[in-house]
């Protein structure tokens, strides 16, 4: 009989779950390990931000690095609350996403101008062709996603990804007069 | 041997397909079994195929007490009642080939002692006391990972559609199709219907059933935005 051999990496030390290289898992600050899904429920948390050195190659801060394996156990408890603190917080939309930075596009011959807008999903999550609105000073545009892109050194990357709590994404969308700027929020309902 | 004889697998005694059949140098066998056979080597079809019956069968007589263990002193402990503590670890194994990776599950059971064997019935009935006074009373409670919106692929474009994968673990219980499942938000509870239940990749959605313990998907074919990744939900 052929010798199994498994890849995982170790355990998850907060659910047990098998550490995949392909999964990902991330090292706390006392050289505890936890998988992807634990790292996802807490990410809200913890938001995850990017920014390039001056060769543009991308540098991580993840504030979860930071964390010992008890207080992310504590975090775990408390994200849906926290969560939950955020619906109040922003009129109980499902998702929410604050606008950084917004790039405006042409959109060819007789098609309306594409907006990137880049910034953070502070809670809940975006896909495409997800119906949004567009809450620019005041006044609320409906708009459809026609994709979501991770951040990257340049503009942004070409794979399309989920928008999720915590993670930093570009979400491009299309419309006649659409105006959209840094603070603006997008949300999902 | 001739396929006229017997027209029935060897190891299910199910009717032989015409075509879907494995030669065995002395029998022969239904490719479900071949295929079962050929997961529990982890082994090809042409192996499986230079093998003799009385090589087989043992494989699936093992496995059909697979789900369990017996203690030194005798007493049988049914894996499904234990799985709420010592769930099934999914990891991946190499797969020499063309394939890469293949989904592999770790049983934590394999390496208990003794002692820790039979402490596990009073552990796993503590647990279910303890999830029972956190969430109440349920039929299952299932822990949520991730929600995936699902699309189809064709010539490098993808097609969405309505349609929504929860995938997670399931805390207590068990889940069948067409359960209703409540999630609890501040303004009010929501309830999603379980069309479908799959495994935690969104390839496989023909599941009956997902046991306790059990790392798995629900399909929900509704526009979903109000769950998230932590969510508990209740199903009754």
């Amino acid at each position: 009989m052929a010798r199994v051999k498994t890849i995982e990496k170790g355990f998850c030390f907060l659910c047990g779950r098998a550490l995949l290289p392909n999964e990902g898992y991330l090292s706390l600050r006392d050289g505890s390990h936890i998988c992807s899904h634990c790292t996802g429920k807490i990410r809200v948390m913890y938001p995850l931000s990017l920014t390039w050195d001056k060769k543009g190659n991308e540098v991580r801060h993840d504030p979860i690095e930071g964390l010992s394996l008890e207080e992310a156990g504590r975090a775990l408890e408390n994200a849906i609350p926290y969560t939950e603190e955020l619906r109040a917080k922003y009129d109980h939309h499902n998702a929410v996403f604050v606008v950084e930075s917004a790039v405006t596009e042409k959109g060819g011959f007789m098609k309306p101008p594409v907006i990137y807008a880049c910034g953070r999903v502070i809670y809940g999550y975006f896909d495409q062709e997800d119906k949004v609105r567009l809450l620019h000073r005041g006044n609320a545009s409906d708009v459809t996603l026609t994709s979501i892109f991770k951040v990257a050194s340049y503009g942004a990357s070409s794979y399309p990804c989920q928008g999720i709590g915590g993670k930093p994404c570009a979400l491009v969308f299309s419309g006649k007069n659409l105006a959209c700027e840094a603070g603006d929020l997008i949300v999902k309902d | 041997m001739a396929l006229t004889g017997t027209k029935i697998c060897a190891v299910c005694g199910k009717k032989l397909p015409k075509l879907m059949h494995l030669r065995l140098p002395d029998a022969y066998i239904c490719m479900d079994c071949a295929e079962k056979a050929a997961e529990m080597l982890h082994t090809g079809y042409d192996a499986i195929g230079c093998m003799c019956l009385s090589e087989i069968r043992p494989l699936f007589e093992r496995a059909a007490v697979r789900g369990g263990r017996e203690d030194a002193s005798g007493v049988f402990h049914n894996a499904d009642q234990l799985r709420i503590i010592y769930p099934l670890i999914r990891t991946l194994r190499e797969e020499p080939g063309e394939y890469g990776y293949k989904v592999e599950y770790i049983d934590p059971l394999d390496s208990l002692s003794d002692a820790e064997l039979q402490a596990a019935p009073a552990l796993a009935a503590k647990r279910r006391e303890e999830l029972e006074a956190k969430y109440g009373i349920h039929k299952a409670v299932f822990e949520v990972d991730r929600i995936t919106k699902l699309y189809n692929e064709s010539r490098g474009r993808r097609y969405y559609h309505n349609e929504y994968l929860i995938s997670g673990r399931v805390l207590m219980g068990n889940i069948v199709l067409r359960d209703q499942a409540v999630v609890k938000r501040a303004e009010g509870t929501k309830e999603l219907l379980i069309r479908k239940l799959g495994d935690c990749t969104e390839y496989r959605s023909d599941l009956k059933e997902l046991k306790e313990g059990m790392e798995g998907g629900l399909f929900v074919e509704s526009a979903l935005s109000f769950v998230y990744p932590g969510d508990i939900l209740c199903i009754d």
